[in-house]
């Protein structure tokens, strides 16, 4: 089977996706970036459909979302768009978790390590525009906590006066549709042709394997993919996506999206001040990692020190989730 | 050297204005969102026949709110659970492929 393109001499064929590739190739772990790319080709497929329906206004984003969840096609294309939203939060998290264990991000792969932490914050910024733009009262509490803690940066005064607003919505619906999927191919195209490039990573101390082909590797990430998102078209059809009454302001109702809650359960503590400072430790120590366990293909001692710790912070995290998730929300904004 | 000084001065400007910031500490009543209410923000201006209406149906929200919330604690639970157990079983995997090249 090939397909042809016009010009014979630059006839491009799917056999040529037959280059060889480690056998560790195939393994779940190294298919999870894979995974995600799949997933967010459904994501553009579904918002591009109910962005046709979406009416990107502060009177009426909720209502144009309350009238295609009339339909139950409409409702469930909104709750696969937002279960899938979620299973990538929940796979990238994984890629990032596979990619410490294994020491991925040392020697040849540095850059390639920064245009992943580049897409990570992308993504939840994605996923965070995505919750604003329903404009309900979780969305609008999401906005809230942008606004007060954009204010708190220098010069954020400004760029808050820009956020605020009758255009409000418009301005998150272009972030999200627009300005966020570009930004993700800048940073995207990149890292997959550098993985290209410098060749799929070693396993741990795995020594000399078999090798398979790309295409072998691009059949089982099509599989995981059929299994994980058929998973998530029954969800969807299950457990539709939550589109809350509202909004209404002065009032904190409503606990952000779960992927937000160690952020949440910090600003409990220690105010909003935590949504500016967490997200900087993270970033800075994950820009970081590459230089402080440089030496590449070493299980050292440094290495170990590395991945106990992200185990700590995921288990206070996986703990701070859980502990929120089962108490009653907490006002924190002076809302206007 | 001077491009590292730098760095740290603007981190430090950066941490000082975010320590420096310190809330107004005022409370509002809860208003509906709409166009109008963005651009106006006096709560005054409603009659009293609109307001009954108008909290009747806040209630109702605020109601719904809360047992959305509530239900949603479940799912947290259940999505928690499951990324702990598969960044557990992701880290027995790989860390043991790495410790078993030391052995």
């Amino acid at each position: 089977m090939s397909i042809e393109m016009s010009n014979h001499k630059n006839s491009w064929k799917l056999k040529d996706l037959d280059y060889p590739v480690p056998k560790h190739a195939l393994e779940f772990g190294y298919c999870l970036g894979g995974i995600t790319l799949v997933g967010f080709g459904l994501l553009v497929i579904t918002g591009l459909v109910m962005a046709l329906f979406f009416t990107p206004t502060v009177d009426g984003a909720r209502m144009s979302i309350l009238h295609l969840s009339e339909s139950p096609v409409g409702l469930w294309l909104r709750s696969f768009h937002r279960w899938t939203a979620e299973a990538i939060m929940f796979l990238i998290i994984l890629h990032l978790s596979r990619i410490i264990f294994t020491g991925s991000y040392q020697g040849k792969r540095k850059v390639n390590w920064f245009f992943g932490v580049g897409l990570l914050l992308i993504i939840f910024v994605f996923f965070f525009s995505g919750t604003v733009i329903k404009w309900d009262q979780e969305g609008f509490e999401a906005y809230q906590h942008m606004l007060e803690s954009t204010e708190m940066l220098p010069l954020g005064v400004y760029l808050a006066s820009f956020l605020k607003g009758t255009a409000a919505v418009m301005r998150m619906f272009v972030t999200h549709t627009l300005i966020l999927p570009l930004l993700l191919l800048v940073f995207l195209v990149p890292h997959l042709a550098l993985v290209k490039l410098n060749g799929l990573s070693p396993l741990p101390n795995a020594g000399l394997e078999n090798p398979t082909t790309f295409s072998q590797h691009l059949k089982k990430v099509l599989g995981f993919s059929i299994a994980i998102y058929g998973l998530i078209v029954f969800l969807s059809a299950q457990f539709p996506a939550v589109l809350y009454p509202g909004p209404y302001s002065g009032v904190e109702m409503t606990k952000p999206p779960w992927i937000f809650l160690p952020l949440y359960a910090l600003e409990d503590k220690l105010g909003l001040v935590a949504l500016i400072i967490a997200p900087l430790i993270i970033v800075i120590a994950l820009i970081i990692l590459p230089y402080f366990d440089s030496k590449a293909g070493e299980n050292s001692t440094t290495h170990k020190v590395v991945v106990w710790s992200f185990l700590i912070i995921v288990g206070i995290s996986i703990a701070m989730i859980l502990f929120v998730g089962i108490t009653p929300p907490v006002q924190h904004l002076n809302m206007n | 050297m001077k491009k590292f000084n730098f760095t740290i001065i603007l981190w430090a400007v950066l941490l000082f204005s975010v320590i420096g910031y310190a809330h107004e500490g005022h409370s509002k009543k809860p208003r509906k969102v709409t166009d109008s209410s963005v651009i106006s923000t006096s709560s005054d201006t409603v009659n009293i026949n609109q307001k009954t209406s108008e909290q009747i149906e806040t209630e109702r929200d605020f109601e719904t709110i809360r047992q959305d919330v509530e239900s949603s604690s479940v799912f947290i639970v259940f999505k928690a659970i499951g990324l702990a157990l598969a960044i557990g079983g992701l880290a027995f995997v790989y860390l043991r492929k790495g410790n078993e090249g030391d052995e």
